[in-house]
Order: structure tokens, then sequence, then C-alpha cells
């Protein structure tokens, strides 16, 4: 197998493992169930250590509160105000749900089952990006966008709402060309977001074979400068991972303050 | 050679990217999405949100009550500062009642001793005029005498009373004069 079918094998391919037809389980699925149940395992206990204690202990529930806290003081209030707050569990969510995904790319000890060309089961050691696929990042768009419209016409009511998607005090002949901008804008947010969050990882990703691949096209020697250079591009990715998870949550904050707020 | 690399990742995901598979991916996605949501709200963000509220009003609480007890502590302070200045000029008072005692006490011993001493001074010098005028008076006695018995004597010759009386006289004052 040539080293770029291996590549574009392991980051784009969603082939279906066990049965259950288009809802078979693919390796990006079973990397997203690792994720959430990681997420379970760092939440459960999290929630039930800050439901027994009002003073928050030890380094496992500050860490994990100062990330919670400047999401709400940093990204939710600005926007939302402290009215907000009934947001965040779901703004908490995706930043961690969309963390998760991207961090699991960058442990390659996670097996990952893949289907080849010659349809027989092989096990890749590499890890898996759910988020690196935009069938992934595209039902989170998705989620959101449905989200924070809904929150929208539930805030304002549905004619409200729609009247309120091109801003008031216009001259009559430009609202149709406006109202249609406007819908495209609308939709082109929760594309950018799929688009955002996919390219980063999956670029990420490329880049990291890419780069490693060097050392079978050029021989071990070349490891040497391939390895710190690759172990280098691998920091930034740990920093790309937070950063994306990041965006993608400031982003959702900033739609859904402009759906719940029309005027600001 | 690494971008036909990637250009070759492109062109081999043209074919992957429409697989119908994806659309698994997305029922997945959404269920895994919105079960952690649930979950998460139900054992973590709910407690969360409670504890921060919970701890929010406690901090808010605390910081009434310290108010509170602030200003208490500053109301008492006053008070006993208040105390503590009536004390110190009682104490002042009572201070200066006592010098005033002292110097009233003083000036009295001193007059009372003053008056003692000149009582007896006088005395003292009434006594001596006394002692003195009855030992002149002796000696006035005795030297008439003396001087009768030397003029009978002398004389030889008796002197009747009165004449002897007025002889006395005379001669005492002729002594009291010198």
């Amino acid at each position: 197998m040539l080293l770029a079918d291996w590549i574009s094998e392991h980051l784009t391919h969603v082939e279906a493992l066990a049965g259950l037809g288009a809802i078979g389980i693919s390796k990006h699925v079973l990397g997203m169930f690792v994720a959430a149940a990681l997420l379970l395992a760092t939440f459960i206990p999290f929630g039930a250590a800050v439901k027994r204690d009002l003073v928050p202990r030890g380094p496992f529930v500050n860490l994990l509160e100062v990330i919670l806290l400047f999401l709400r003081d940093e990204v939710s209030r600005p926007f939302l105000g402290k009215d907000g707050d009934r947001f965040l569990p779901v703004l908490w969510t995706f930043f961690f749900f969309i963390l998760y995904c991207n961090l699991l790319g960058l442990f390659p000890m996670l097996p990952a089952p893949v289907v080849g060309h010659d349809g027989a089961t092989h096990w890749s050691w590499s890890g898996v990006t759910p988020t690196g696929t935009y069938w992934v990042t595209g039902t989170l768009a998705a989620i959101a966008f449905l989200w924070y419209h809904g929150l929208g016409i539930k805030a304002q009511g549905l004619v409200a709402y729609v009247k309120n998607i091109v801003p008031s005090g216009l001259p009559l002949v430009l609202v149709p060309f406006l109202f249609v901008i406007e819908v495209i804008s609308h939709l082109i947010k929760p594309t950018a977001l799929m688009i955002r969050l996919w390219a980063n990882m999956m670029g990420g990703h490329t880049v990291l074979y890419v780069i490693i691949g060097l050392v079978f096209m050029f021989g071990f020697a070349s490891s040497i400068v391939v390895v710190p250079f690759a172990f280098a591009i691998y920091l930034l990715e740990i920093f790309v991972a937070f950063l994306q998870a990041y965006v993608f949550t400031f982003l959702v904050t900033v739609f859904l303050g402009a759906a719940l707020h029309p005027d600001h | 050679m690494a971008l036909d690399l990637i250009l070759a990742a492109g062109d081999h995901a043209q074919h992957t990217l429409l697989d119908p598979h994806g659309w698994g991916l997305v029922f997945w996605t959404g269920v895994t999405f919105m079960l952690v949501v649930l979950v998460l709200y139900a054992k973590a963000w709910g407690p969360l949100l409670e504890a921060l509220d919970a701890r929010e009003q406690g901090i808010a609480g605390q910081r009434d009550e310290a108010e509170k007890l602030r200003a208490d502590a500053a109301a008492l302070k006053q008070r006993y500062e208040d105390q503590l200045e009536g004390i110190r000029k009682e104490a002042q008072a009572i201070i200066d009642e006592g010098e005033a005692d002292k110097k009233r006490i003083l000036e009295e011993a001193k007059a009372k001793a003053d008056a003692e001493a000149k009582a007896i001074r006088e005395r003292a010098e009434r006594d001596i005029k006394l002692a003195r005028d009855r030992a002149l008076d002796e000696v006035s006695r005795q030297a008439v005498s003396i001087g009768m018995s030397i003029a009978e004597r002398v004389i030889g010759a008796e002197v009747d009373a009165k004449r002897h009386v007025a002889i006395v006289d005379e001669v005492l004052a002729q002594y009291e004069r010198s």
C-alpha cells in the first residue's frame, strides 16, 4: 500500500466495521465512543466531588473548574449575560466533547480497527480523531445550528425571529436582497464551524503523517531531523486541539447571543 | 514529494467522502453527543451549577455577615473607647482630688504645727519670763533681807514695821531702777 493511500485511508475512511448497515460502527464512531466514555469518566466523579464538597479541593476539581469557569466568565457571560448560565451545560459539553475527540487522535496507542481495500479488518495502532472527519464536525455544527436557532425562536417567537433576520429601518427595496444574504450567512456560519474544526484536525494529522512518512522515504537516519520536527508539530497539535474546541464553543456562544438578542 | 502525498490523499478522499456510511457517523455523533449532554447534565453540570450558585450565595452571605460583624465590632470599640475615656477622666478627677486633699492636709498640718510651735514658744517665753521674774523677785527679797539684816546690824536699831516696808520698797525701787 502506498503511503499516500495509507494516510488517506486512515484519515478519511468511514466504512462501518460491524453490520448494522448504514449505522454500523466505524473507527470514527468507536473513537467517539471512547471520547464519550472518557468524558463521562472525567466528569461524573467531578460532579460527585462538587456535590460532596462546596469548596473545590485538589488539582482534579480545581483544574476542571478553572476551564469551566473560564468558559462561563470569558465566553458565555460577555455574550449571554448571567441569565445565559442556563445554556452552559450544552456549551461545556461542546467544548469538552470536541476537545476529547481532538486529543484522542494524539494518542497513538489506542487501537483502531480499519477495513482495508482487501475487505479484511486490520488493527491500526495509530488512534483516530473523530473530529478529523467532516461528518462528525458537520453533525456537531448542525446540532449547534438547530440549538441556537431553536432557542432564538423560543425567545422571540417565529415571526419576530424571521423578521429580525433583516435589520430594521432599511429601505424596502433592499429587504429581499438582504434577507437572501442574511439567510446565506446563517447557513455559512455552521458550515464554517464544520470546515474549520475538521480542516484543522485533519490538516494537523496529515502534516504529522507526512512528516513521519519522510522517515520511510529517506531511511531511518533522517529520523534525527524528522522526529524532533514531528514532535514540535505534535506540541502544536495539542495546542490546536484546545484552540479549536475553544473557537467552536466561542462561536456557538456568539451565534446564540445573536439569536437571543437580535438588537445587538 | 510530500505535496504529491497530500494531493494523493485528497484524490483518494474524493470517493470515500461520499461514503453512505458517513450518515451512520452523523447518526452516532448525534446520539453520542445528546447522550453525553444528558448524562453530564444530570451528573456533572447540574451539580456544578448548583454548587456554584450555593458557593456564590454562601460567599455573599458570609460577606454580609462579615460586614455586619465589622460594624458591630466598630460600635463596640467606640463604646469601649468612650467608656475608657470616661474612666480616664474619672481617674484624673480622683487624682486631682487626692492632690488637692494632700495639699490641704499638708497646709492644715503645717498651720497646726506652726500654731503649736508658736504656742509652745509663747508658753516657753512666758515661763521663762515668769521664772526670771520669780528669780528676780527672789533675788530682790534676798537682797532686801540681806540689806535689812545688814542695816539692822549696822544701825543696830529696831525699825517699826511701816517704816520697814517703806524702806524695803524704796530699796527695791532703787534696785529695780538699777
